[in-house]
């Protein structure tokens, strides 16, 4: 780990060369914070550091004990990383471990869950161990397992997905990541971060060419069991129109699998409201069928989702305007 | 059940929470004709200018006689009863949503207060605190972790006091000097005193210095412009550092990450601060921000996939109604349809809020970060609108596509902490950030804003849009944009709904300015810009300010 922080910089032998700079936070100053002593000395000496333009170990010692007491303070993680990038340079390399940095973040993320500059900074760190082409393969292992641990405190974390795609992306790691989502969503079919990755994964590896009908077929079964299962997941129907817009499937493809969650000649029987969206559509797109458009929207509106009714009124006032 | 029941005493009109719902309307009729006889609940806490019930008013206004009493309806059987459409499986997001719709439900159709008033003085209370300080002039310190946001809490709080009808003017010098000191030479503002200069920090800075107004000067002149503290062309020259010329975006600051905050963010600096497009500066952020477009309709944080979430919406939407008119813009760069599905699908009932994502919860700020994309939504469907005939009520308007009335009732009933602020849902704790952008989510309901015709063509309706975007001009779409409390209606046959006869809120309401009886209870918000969500009244001084500018 980090070397803790002195209990005061002022009186520790390795700091005392520096002038401590106070921070001008101007006159009667609006939102002024009460800083602990603690805080405030050790800001005060990053500060006289940075002054200096100074990136040596002790650099790492004074951001680390700055960030475990205000981890959103992006201006001490990009002093960090530089001061480590400039380390590895150096031949003090090896003061820069960026294995032991990985832990230190490891440890912070999972303590802060909201936090956006640990992903960040974890995103360079990781740029810089790729230097090392033969140890990439066992990184980009460890780092989905420990992104798959943050999944188990928090499935939805937008910002894990985002280092998460980051990461698949940078380093080509399609592998494994539909099964990944598949567990996913055993766990919980609503998870909508899943399906997200679901779409990027699907449509992310395959680059210009698209993917095969056997790969469409595929996720249209991965949606009708979902629906099966939980008629009323909008995430999964979401996938579903997504895909087929993609791929250029029209969605009267998908007619019977909406009637059979939206029976629109025995309106009792429905239980998913999105099939009934979809519906609508698809008689939308058909002249002598519009009538059929409607009253799928006029069931949203009066009933199935009222909350919506002017969104569903105004879809049904295009179709009569067009009519 | 029985939490849901309007009142557990006598006549209490039980159909309305057992029974199917049917339309709003339909609802609405039946809890009107069976909320009689009068209800027992104390006739103080009605405000009759309430202006979220439609029909309500309607009715006010087809009984032209006499007026009649004002009462106040039990809560529609919307937001009382669970929604009609559940799955048997269970699974931790719909455990999760369940719990959320039960606690709301219990908020929403409280018998005693069925639509709560704005505890307008402890929500200025709350905010006063917030740039205050406690009785040391100072936050406590576990605000050490907003440390490297203060322009942001100046912002939040100002706004907030602003929209509730607080004089912020006289916080003019010291929100100057508090944000001096964040001022980099190198251009930008940092979070605090000494701080790399962030995009997201600048904007906040930006933000809260054009709250205040521009105060007097020497004999009784119009005083400076507080926005004249900016470097604008160390700002700009640093913008374009942070520009990354390949992707169109922007990075949030130098050597940090890149989102669509990022592009934002330096569209609103650039706007308000009338700088020059020159040099390319908005190259390429259409395109960036039509990328962030996903497959549900919503809006990622970059073009690389990540998922639709509302707070990237608001930053995509109103990124490009300042690059140009709305109409013209979003139609050309967004798949509209999908999007206005997907932000339609951000309204929960019962809870009658706002979610961000799909299956995530209702939380009260995204009543600005989705419920504030319907204003530039329904600008790009309706087109400019005629001042004249907006006033007259003739324009052609496509009317609501959400449900004002829904987010206005999880705002009042959900979001109100009892010791003042607003949260994001009932069991949270108020913050500034949730208090600044419920209000300005609340002003929204109350408000149609639209824009109108330029006077001469923008750069972006040319043919020629790659050239035309080297024009050294200021970005001057989002200065056209008005607002009227006359909310049209896409409802046949009822008057549009609102808002005229609410009591215009008094220009500063320090408490010993009150009068008795005065009409100070009223939920009616001082208004602010949709696109840059500051006191709109601002908007127009600050573009006369910086055209009377010659260069920098
Ligand atoms: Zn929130």
């Amino acid at each position: 780990m980090n070397q803790p922080p002195p209990d005061s910089y002022a009186l520790d032998p390795s700091w005392t060369d520096l002038v401590p700079l106070p921070q001008d936070d101007g006159e009667h100053p609006l939102a002024q914070i009460a800083y602990t002593e603690e805080y405030s000395e050790a800001m005060s000496y990053l500060r006289a550091i940075m002054a200096k333009n100074e990136y040596t170990p002790r650099v790492l010692q004074v951001t680390a004990h700055i960030i475990e007491m205000n981890p959103a303070h992006y201006t001490v993680w990009l002093y960090r990383a530089k001061t480590l990038l400039s380390l590895l340079q150096s031949d003090d390399g090896a003061a820069a471990d960026l294995g032991r940095e990985l832990r230190f973040l490891n440890d912070l993320a999972l303590r802060h869950q909201k936090n956006y500059q640990i992903w960040n900074h974890r995103q360079t760190v990781v740029e810089a161990m790729a230097a090392a082409p033969e140890l990439v393969g066992q990184m980009v292992r460890e780092e989905k397992q420990f992104t798959n641990a943050m999944f188990r405190r928090d499935g939805k974390n937008y910002h894990v997905w985002s280092y998460r795609q980051w990461l698949v992306r940078r380093f080509a790691a399609w592998a494994g990541e539909v099964e990944f989502v598949d567990g996913l969503l055993a766990a919980d079919v609503r998870n909508n971060s899943a399906w997200n990755h679901r779409y990027f994964v699907i449509f992310g590896q395959q680059g210009e060419e698209g993917v095969g009908d056997e790969v469409v077929e595929r996720e249209v079964r991965v949606v009708e069991d979902a629906v099966f299962i939980a008629p009323q997941n909008a995430s999964a129907w979401n996938y579903l129109r997504g895909l087929l817009g993609k791929v250029g499937r029209p969605l009267s493809s998908v007619e019977g699998l909406c009637l059979t969650y939206a029976p629109l000649d025995n309106p009792d029987a429905i239980t998913s409201s999105h099939a009934l969206d979809l519906l609508a559509d698809i008689y939308a797109g058909r002249k002598e069928e519009r009538a059929k458009a409607i009253k799928a929207l006029e069931l949203l509106a009066a009933r199935y989702d009222p909350i919506r009714a002017n969104y569903w009124n105004y879809r049904a006032g295009i179709i009569k305007a067009a009519a | 059940m029985s939490a849901a029941s309007p009142s557990s005493s006598s006549k209490s009109p039980s159909n309305s929470t057992t029974k199917t719902p049917s339309t709003p309307s339909e609802v609405f009729n039946d809890i009107l004709s069976s909320a009689q006889p009068a209800p027992t609940y104390s006739q103080q806490t009605w405000n009759p200018s309430n202006p979220y019930f439609p029909h309500y008013h309607n009715q006010n206004m087809t009984t032209t006689a006499s007026p009649p009493e004002p009462i106040m309806p039990p809560t529609p059987a919307l937001f009382t009863t669970p929604p009609i459409l559940q799955d048997t499986l269970q699974t931790l997001s719909s455990k999760e949503q369940l719990s959320t719709a039960e606690i709301c439900m219990k908020h929403l159709s409280n018998p005693s207060d069925p639509f709560p008033i704005l505890s307008r003085r402890q929500h200025i209370a709350f905010l006063e605190s917030g740039i205050l300080g406690g009785r040391n002039g100072k936050l406590p310190h576990g605000m050490v972790l907003l440390d490297a946001s203060r322009p942001w809490i100046i912002y939040w709080c100002l706004q907030g006091l602003d929209s509730l009808g607080v004089d912020v003017g006289k916080y003019r010098e010291r929100v100057i000097s508090s944000l001096r000191p964040l001022q980099n030479e190198s251009g930008g503002f940092g979070g605090g005193n000494g701080q790399v200069s962030h995009v997201t920090a600048s904007y906040a800075a930006v933000l809260a210095l054009a709250t205040v107004s521009r105060g007097e000067g020497e004999d009784g002149e119009e005083g400076e412009e507080a926005l004249g503290i900016v470097d604008r062309r160390a700002m700009f020259h640093w913008l374009h550092e942070i520009k990354d010329w390949e992707s169109g975006g922007f990075r949030v600051c130098v050597g940090g990450e890149e989102d669509v905050r990022g592009v934002y963010c330096a569209l609103v600096i650039l706007a308000l601060l009338g700088l020059p497009t020159s040099g390319n500066l908005v190259k390429g952020a259409k395109e960036y921000l039509g990328r962030c477009q996903t497959y549900e309709g919503g809006f990622g944080a970059t073009p690389n996939g990540n998922e639709a979430h509302g707070g990237y919406a608001f930053c995509t939407l109103a990124g490009l109604c300042i690059l140009g008119e709305p109409a013209e813009v979003l139609r050309k760069h967004l798949d509209m349809d999908r999007l206005v599905s997907w932000l339609s699908a951000r309204q929960y009932a019962p809870e009658g809020g706002l979610s961000g994502r799909t299956n995530k919860l209702v939380d009260g700020c995204y009543s600005t970060w989705v419920g504030g994309c319907w204003a530039l939504i329904e600008a790009g469907i309706d087109g400019p609108q005629d001042e004249k005939e907006v006033a007259l009520g003739q324009n052609k308007a496509v009317g609501s596509l959400w449900s004002r009335e829904g987010l206005a009732r999880y705002i009042m009933s959900c979001c109100q902490s009892p010791k003042g602020g607003l949260r994001d849902k009932p069991g949270k704790n108020s913050d500034y950030y949730h208090a600044n952008y419920i209000l300005l989510g609340l002003a929204s309901t109350q408000n149609y804003f639209y824009y109108t015709p330029s006077p001469m063509p923008l750069p972006s309706s040319s043919p020629q849009d790659n050239e035309s975007e080297d024009l050294p001009l200021p970005l001057t779409a989002p200065f056209l944009w008005r607002y009227s409390p006359r909310i049209p209606s896409n409802t046949p046959n009822v008057a549009e709904a609102i808002i005229e006869d609410m009591p215009e809120w008094p220009d500063d309401v320090e408490e010993e300015d009150m009068l008795p009886g005065q009409q100070i209870e009223s939920d009616r918000l001082k208004v602010h810009h949709p696109i840059f969500n500051i006191p709109f009244e601002r908007v127009g001084e600050i573009e006369r300010w910086w055209k009377e500018k010659v260069g920098f």
